[in-house]
């Protein structure tokens, strides 16, 4: 059963599958019927539920005939390109056949369900891409550099040896402060919602410090104190937490490499000659 | 100036046709957006990946103009990048997000995630942006950005106005807070004025009336800025010094940032080539919100 695993084994099948549903519809495309169109009353019936799945009814009798009369059009066109070559050397059509051949080979990759046994194999492997990152509460007081100038550390520090001072120390103090516009006070932030709202600086030394008063921290807003409240290690999850990420994670994977070992294999089928001079006159 | 190339001449137009029309079908709000036609969400300057796909960063890329036709060539070198849409939803779900946008609570930014508020009343006081919670006050005693200006109670006489703004903490600090009113004068003309209400440092207005630009701190060849000059955040309350009763106005507000380098210093400093004389290095980012109208 190794062999049917093979992408390019699996490819095989299924264009052998194609070719037989193709050689048992081929009157329809036969030389004698080329200059013939036949719309059947299934296809009619297709059409019908279309129009009907978009506009939540039937069609009447002349939107039917105006959408079977869209279809002949269409077919006859269609025909008609193929007949003058129109679908060779045109970028458009290239980049959806390339991406049908590499659809298809994916599709065939997901066709069996991963097990119990390749998921966890796959989560043990890379256990740190799950983690849980940490959170942490905090309230802060606010010093604005604008309204402060170069007095403003030595404001941080003052209010910091007072609420430092007294007993007990109090849990939130934006009063001792400026303005802010945001708030201040956050329950259980991650660090990327932490740093989405105070920039990079901010997030990276707020999850450095102890419990309680701490600062001054800089940010892009201006100089913070901060009081460090709850916080939540960061954790590696069990699998069952994460199985669904993960059963996403191992099929992307696997779409991925039956993607790429389809093309090696047709890759090396072929002889590729790239002109070395070309690239150096370029620029 | 181009005549017709500008929101803001929509906005006075929509006042003209009222008084035509009875409404004002031009009663817009705003939104900033890419326009980029790459897929990408690439709205800052220094991660522009272009206005089309196949303009990608590369040390050619500035030759590729973004049309060439027989009307003209526009250089892609002439754009900045941009930009986001603001909303100020009650909640992040999709039913208050759209209620949001049909009340026009939305501002535009040209890239940087800057906070805004815009608020027009009857009786706003400087004390008001003194508050800790100005947004709480401008609810309770005005109208946000995109709604009508109420009729004025007994006794006020003039439009005041709450505005302020946030900077983004990853970008430029802030160099001020505009007020750009479009009204229309005795014999039905459309007029416009940018007012500076209120700006970093103590820099004063001049005698021909304008106030000094900030000043740029932006090392081209590097690519990079410091914020040592503007401010963090800016708020004021403006009282409209020529307000006349009986025409109509449209009053949005415009949040304007320190120069940063452009997205032209970036590719000039990561590929280490130099860009023809006239090409912008700088530029200065900024918010605008929907208007405030008022209708006598």
């Amino acid at each position: 059963m190794r062999l049917l695993r093979d992408p390019l084994v699996q490819f095989g099948l299924l264009g052998a599958a194609l070719l037989l549903v193709y050689a048992l519809t081929a009157d329809l495309y036969s030389p004698d019927s080329s200059r013939r169109i036949e719309i059947s009353a299934a296809e009619i019936e297709f059409l019908a539920a279309q129009w009907e799945r978009q506009w939540q009814r039937p069609p009447t009798g002349q939107e039917l005939e105006a959408l079977v009369e869209a279809r002949v059009r269409e077919e006859v066109l269609y025909r008609e390109a193929l007949a003058v070559g129109l679908d060779r050397n045109d970028a458009v059509v290239r980049r959806a056949m390339v991406r049908k051949m590499e659809l298809l080979s994916q599709d065939l990759a997901l066709l069996a369900d991963p097990t119990d046994r390749e998921l966890r194999a796959f989560f043990e492997e890379r256990q740190e891409e799950y983690r849980i990152p940490p959170r942490i509460s905090f309230s802060h007081v606010y010093f604005n550099p604008d309204r402060r100038g170069s007095s403003i550390e030595d404001a941080a520090r003052r209010v910091l040896a007072d609420v430092r001072a007294e007993v007990p120390p109090p849990v939130r103090a934006p009063e001792r402060g400026d303005r802010f516009m945001l708030a201040y006070d956050y329950a259980l932030l991650s660090p990327q919602e932490v740093q989405r709202q105070f920039g990079s600086d901010f997030a990276g030394a707020l999850f450095e410090l102890a419990p309680g008063w701490q600062g001054p921290v800089p940010s892009g807003y201006g100089i913070h104190l901060v009081y460090i409240g709850d916080r939540v290690e960061s954790r590696l999850p069990k699998f069952a937490e994460v199985r669904q990420e993960v059963v996403a994670d191992f099929n992307r994977m696997r779409a991925d490499r039956a993607r790429d070992a389809l093309y090696e294999g047709l890759r090396e089928r072929y002889e590729v000659v790239i002109d070395a001079e070309a690239p150096k006159t370029l620029f | 100036m181009l005549q017709y190339e500008y929101a803001r001449t929509g906005l006075q137009l929509g006042l003209q046709l009222e008084r035509e029309v009875v409404v004002n079908p031009y009663k817009f709000g705003m939104i900033g957006s890419t326009d980029s036609h790459t897929g990408l969400a690439t709205a800052e300057e220094e991660n522009f990946f272009g206005k089309h796909s196949g303009t990608e960063p590369s040390p050619v890329r500035y030759k590729h103009p973004m049309a060439a036709t027989s009307n003209g060539r526009y250089e892609s070198w002439d754009m900045a990048s941009s930009g986001y849409a603001a909303v100020w939803a009650t909640e992040n779900t999709r039913q208050a997000i759209f209620d949001a946008m049909l009340r026009r609570e939305t501002y535009a930014t040209t890239g940087p995630r800057m906070i805004v508020r815009f608020f027009g009343g009857w009786g706003f006081t400087a004390a008001d942006a003194a508050n800790r919670l100005p947004a709480n006050i401008g609810y309770k005693r005005g109208v946000p950005m995109g709604a009508d200006l109420p009729p004025a109670p007994p006794g006020a006489d003039v439009p005041t106005f709450l505005v302020m703004g946030l900077k983004d903490p990853l970008s430029g600090n802030l160099d001020r807070i505009q007020i750009v009113k479009g009204w229309l004068d005795g014999e039905g003309e459309r007029r416009e004025k940018v007012y500076d209400v209120v700006w970093s440092g103590d820099r004063e207005i001049g005698s021909d009336g304008k106030l000094p630009p900030v000043g740029n701190t932006v090392d081209v060849a590097n690519a990079s800025w410091t914020n040592t000059i503007g401010a963090p955040e800016l708020i004021t309350v403006w009282r409209d010094p020529d307000f006349d009763p009986g025409v109509p106005a449209v009053y949005y507000a415009r949040v304007i940032e320190i120069p940063t380098p452009r997205w032209t210093a970036y590719e000039a400093a990561r590929f280490g080539i130099t860009l023809p004389d006239g090409v912008p290095m700088t530029t200065q980012e900024r918010a605008y919100t929907s208007p405030i109208w008022y209708t006598p």
